[in-house]
């Protein structure tokens, strides 16, 4: 088994250069694609041409798991099935070839306009009661699924407080989002914020 | 590569520890052997247990010249494909 160090070199693919290329191990504060936290410090393989993080060597695995632990909280809920239905065909209408992770970055992304807009965690808390009968009359027996993801910390506190503005529990808050998502995305012919999504799917995919 | 011989490749390079991740920019979750929620030696297992039927082979995205190698056993979805001596995981998840 071989120990990198900073400065040793190597070859990867680098999918921005489209090709073999020579890359030299750094250490590198690095994401995780789900968008729930980062590996703080970690030797990765950096491409020589674009400076683009290409490889891990397994000596970063420890520490990518301990800060994994850290990072992530899992936030979880059953829901009827549509309602994650909802949220991918919400997904596919920002853009078709968005992940189906992006699900989650999306329900994120109203819940801390919940977290921080008192006016949106009213009308969200509303959202229920008000379209709850009317989104499920068409799914009779329910089949419910379980919608899972896992947040920063930052983002599990936003949860927390939106929870709290929209004084829902966690199932109703997630189900309240997408009824909200439903309204904003899915069915308006032209959709107000779609600019605005399309810029943040942009951001949160690079 | 065929199966026989990317089986036997990527079986010793887990046992050698001669392999890495491929990553585009951020630790991709769907990659659990990075990640560390399954070990080397389980990765291994699983593709031991493969036969000819478990693989399959695509160009890679964005290097198509570079064949790609899947193994899908009990649910399991490994894809990883070879530099000179070393093997690249992709994807290692359920």
């Amino acid at each position: 088994m071989k120990l990198y160090s900073p400065g040793d070199t190597g070859k990867a693919v680098c999918e921005d250069c489209g090709d073999i290329v020579s890359m030299t191990f750094q250490y590198r504060d690095v994401p995780f694609s789900d968008g729930s936290g980062l590996a703080h410090n970690i030797l990765v393989g950096v491409c020589d041409s674009c400076d683009s993080v290409i490889a891990i060597p397994p000596q970063s695995t420890p520490a990518i798991k301990a800060a994994r632990k850290v990072a992530a909280k899992s936030i979880e809920a059953k829901v009827p099935s549509l309602y994650i239905e909802a949220l991918d065909l919400a997904s596919y209408r920002i853009s078709p070839s968005l992940p189906r992770e992006f699900k989650n970055k999306l329900v994120m992304y109203f819940v801390h306009q919940c977290a921080t807009d008192e006016k949106m965690a009213k009308a969200v808390s509303r959202k229920l009661e008000a379209k709850k009968q009317t989104f499920e009359k068409s799914i009779a027996p329910h089949v419910l699924k379980r919608f899972s993801m896992k947040v920063s910390p930052d983002m599990a506190a936003d949860f927390d407080k939106a929870m709290d503005m929209t004084n829902l529990n966690k199932t109703s808050l997630i189900k309240s989002v997408v009824l909200q998502i439903n309204d904003d995305i899915i069915r308006p012919n032209r959709p107000k914020k779609m600019e605005e999504l399309k810029h943040f799917a942009a951001a949160s995919a690079g | 590569m065929g199966f026989s011989e990317a089986k036997k490749a990527v079986i010793n390079a887990l046992r050698n520890g001669n392999f890495m991740h491929a990553t585009r920019e951020s630790i991709e979750i769907k990659n659990e052997l990075a990640t560390g929620v399954v070990t080397p030696d389980e990765v291994a297992k699983i593709i031991k247990g493969c036969r000819g039927f478990n693989h399959s082979t695509s160009p890679l995205h964005g290097a198509p010249h570079i064949l790609v190698h899947i193994f899908k056993k009990n649910e399991w979805y490994i894809k990883f494909y070879f530099i000179d001596e070393t093997t690249m995981f992709i994807s290692v998840h359920k």
